[in-house]
């Protein structure tokens, strides 16, 4: 199975994103990112979805390609195209009822321009460590146990934090 | 190891002993010799320094351990409560009996399920798999478990025909209102126990449920948007009479996912194939290739009848 890969490109107003392989709920949280980024974009005149290359997209991934249709629903002029070729995934699009909010077809009517990757919305090692010490915080305040057997860890992650913050 | 002369004999001995370097006449090169003084000190403090971190990293270790052993628990405990909320294996209300299989792809699953009893003429169930899996997936299952009870409360002031439609309806938009932003696909129907006939709903189920009765085994038609995707829709009113003796049978569509064959259209065929010889869901469930991780949740549920009582 070749892994998921989402690509974007924004030209003249049109957005493209292109979903290939095996899309999966990894993925997407640079969909979720993308679906509010949108919805707010200046000059957004279009939207269309390649999914020639996906082989699946799972529910997930499909629900948040609803969520950019009705982002940009009443903005634009024309319903965001959905370009689908394989069987299984149009059957999939069908049984979600996305003919109501995409225009479906086989084939653009344009090859869109060059794609670049999508970034990975990666976060830095500060934030990850900082996003660690934010559940194990919660963690702790859920139960006093929790509590006892996190407040050596918290300790080290805040320490190391502030390690961190003085370079 | 310092030395006046070269003697392989000793070098041997040295070599097996921990020898790091060596050096002959060391008090012609002095240089050299305090050189290889400070390596020696460096590779001993290096490997201080090594103990100190492993020593840290097991305890590091340990602790993180003994943290996802917690966790673990928490979620066991989790998966225990989902358990409970399902109905109890086998159960029959007047002639149809309902029996499941269910298994999370880890603890928690986002696949539910549920066989009521309205009155004494209908009964109520539903076969749900929401979008992910794990926790966040299986909290919605818990607000679907209330939100199901809490409309068939008001099961006497509604239509039976209409009650799956409405409800799906209902779900759709306390779903939407939650802001959750989790949707389900479902199957929702209510079984006329006296006219023998299924009234149902549907939210982008699939594989469609497949009716099996003496005749042979074909799936329910329909169609109907998943619920908590998208904001005022409407749910198709579908019914079907049921023969006397029948069986229908549900799965989520994890069980795609362990169907040998290589398009959707030819699984749906395969798995109505394996339905129909098939008469329990575990007959079902021993059929597929089901690995030590399930890729998604795995749910099957039955329902027979009239027979049963």
């Amino acid at each position: 199975m070749i892994e998921g890969r989402i690509k974007a490109a924004f030209d003249s107003g049109v957005f493209v994103l292109k979903l290939c392989g095996d899309v999966r709920l990894t993925l997407c949280a640079t969909l979720d990112a993308e679906a509010q980024r949108l919805a707010d974009l200046p000059g957004l005149r279009a939207v269309m979805v390649d999914l020639r290359e996906a082989t699946n997209v799972d529910s997930t991934a499909l629900g948040f390609l609803a969520k950019v249709a009705l982002a940009v629903r009443g903005r634009l002029e024309q319903p965001p195209t959905i370009v689908a070729e394989h069987p299984d995934v149009r059957r999939m699009l069908d049984v979600m009822g996305f003919a109501r909010y995409f225009t479906l077809v086989e084939a653009p009517l344009t090859e869109p321009a060059e794609l670049a990757e999508l970034p990975h919305v990666e976060a830095d090692e500060k934030a990850i460590q900082q996003r660690i010490l934010e559940a194990h915080r919660i963690l702790m305040h859920m139960s006093e146990h929790n509590r006892h057997e996190f407040q050596p860890l918290i300790e080290l992650l805040e320490s190391q934090h502030a390690k961190a913050s003085s370079h | 190891m310092v030395s006046e002369s070269r003697r392989d004999g000793d070098l041997h001995k040295a070599m097996d002993a921990g020898l790091i370097d060596y050096l002959v006449e060391p008090l012609a090169h002095a240089d050299i010799l305090r050189r290889l003084v400070c390596r020696a000190l460096d590779l001993d403090r290096l490997a201080r320094a090594h103990d100190e971190s492993r020593v840290e990293l097991q305890s590091l270790n340990d602790r993180l351990e003994r943290h996802l052993e917690i966790l673990r628990e928490d979620q066991r405990a989790g998966g225990h409560v989902q358990r409970k909320l399902l109905p109890p294996p086998g159960v029959t209300h007047r002639g149809v009996r309902c029996d499941y299989w269910f298994a999370p792809s880890l603890y928690l699953s986002g696949d539910f399920l549920d066989f009521q009893r309205c009155d004494e003429r209908y009964s109520f169930f539903y076969f749900a798999d929401v979008a992910g899996h794990g926790a966040s997936s299986a909290f919605v299952t818990v607000l679907l478990k209330y939100l199901c009870n809490r409309w068939l409360s008001q099961w006497r002031t509604l239509l039976p025909e209409a009650f799956p439609s409405r409800w799906l309806g209902e779900l759709n938009r306390e779903l939407l209102e939650t802001g959750i932003g989790k949707h389900a696909t479902i199957f929702a129907g209510v079984l006329d126990h006296e006219r023998h006939f299924l009234h149902y709903a549907l939210g982008a189920q699939l594989p469609m449920p497949i009716l099996v009765s003496e005749e042979g085994a074909s799936y329910l038609g329909g169609e109907g948007p998943p619920v908590g995707l998208f904001p005022d829709v409407e749910y198709p009113i579908y019914g079907c009479p049921l023969p006397e003796r029948f069986q229908l049978w549900f799965c989520s569509d994890g069980v795609l996912e362990c169907l040998p064959a290589a398009s959707l259209d030819a699984r749906l065929k395969e798995l109505e194939r394996r339905v129909t010889r098939c008469t329990r869901v575990d007959d079902l469930k021993d059929g597929l290739a089901l690995g030590d991780q399930l890729p998604d949740d795995l749910s099957m549920m039955t329902l027979s009848g009239f027979e049963h009582d």
